[in-house]
């Protein structure tokens, strides 16, 4: 099965809305408004997985690297 | 340790040997805490003084600096490349979005070191980190204070 490529100025888009500089304002309310319990519970479990696979901290690095990595071959042309 | 051979380990042997007072900062900071997040390149808030030194190490190790020492310090940051990327801050003073001045002394005085595939890494405390993001205040670096929030609630520190 292919995975359908993200077309590039999709991926534009979202590199820009990542990348753009928010305002003070803007920033703080981000910061309270992103998280639902959900969200925080999620990423709870992402931290407790990583550490328990990867306990030794260069592991993590190597992994994220190497995810990366494997990423980028796969990625549209446009997030590379 | 050339783009195909890179391994952390010799990397953060690299930066200890050079003897700079160098903080890893930036996403690979969070991964190296516990934040299974993605990133391109290495961050290094780097004291001012301490450029030539840290090139020196990086120079006989086949990584080559982006401009010179006096560029560096003008421009506040620089790059080292070797097919890998590090970005080098080195301004002495970055303000936050919302006016906070963090200086690299009162940074590298609150440091932690983590011994990371045998050699001693120097990182900002998880509260300085959370500053740090607030240099660029991008979506993303919300998304992070978002991650390190998370790793003190996990008792990362």
């Amino acid at each position: 099965m292919s995975v359908p490529l993200v077309p590039p100025e999709v991926v534009d888009r979202i590199r820009a809305m990542s990348e753009r500089q928010l305002s003070a304002e803007e920033f703080e309310a981000y910061l309270e408004g992103t998280r639902s319990a959900d969200e925080r519970r999620d990423m709870q479990e992402q931290i407790a997985w990583f550490l328990r696979r990867y306990p030794d901290p260069v592991d993590r690095l190597r992994w994220a690297r190497k995810t990366y990595e494997a990423w980028m071959k796969t990625a549209p042309p446009g997030s590379r | 340790m050339d783009a195909d051979t890179f391994d952390e380990s010799d990397l953060f042997g690299v930066v200890q040997q050079s003897g700079a007072r160098a903080l890893l900062f930036g996403r690979r900071a969070l991964i190296l805490l516990g934040a299974p997040v993605l990133t391109a390149d290495y961050d290094f808030w780097l004291h001012i003084d301490d450029i030539e030194r840290f090139n020196a190490a990086f120079d006989a190790d086949g990584w080559a600096a982006d401009r010179s020492p006096a560029e560096a310090r003008a421009q506040g940051r620089y790059r080292l490349e070797n097919g890998h990327l590090i970005d080098v801050l080195v301004a002495r003073v970055v303000p936050t979005v919302t006016g906070e001045r963090l200086a690299f002394d009162d940074l590298w005085a609150r440091r932690k070191q983590r011994s990371v595939g045998g050699a001693l890494v120097s990182t900002p405390s998880v509260k300085d980190l959370i500053l740090t993001k607030r240099f660029a205040s991008r979506a993303k670096d919300a998304q992070d204070i978002a991650w390190l929030e998370e790793l003190v609630k996990a008792n990362v520190e």
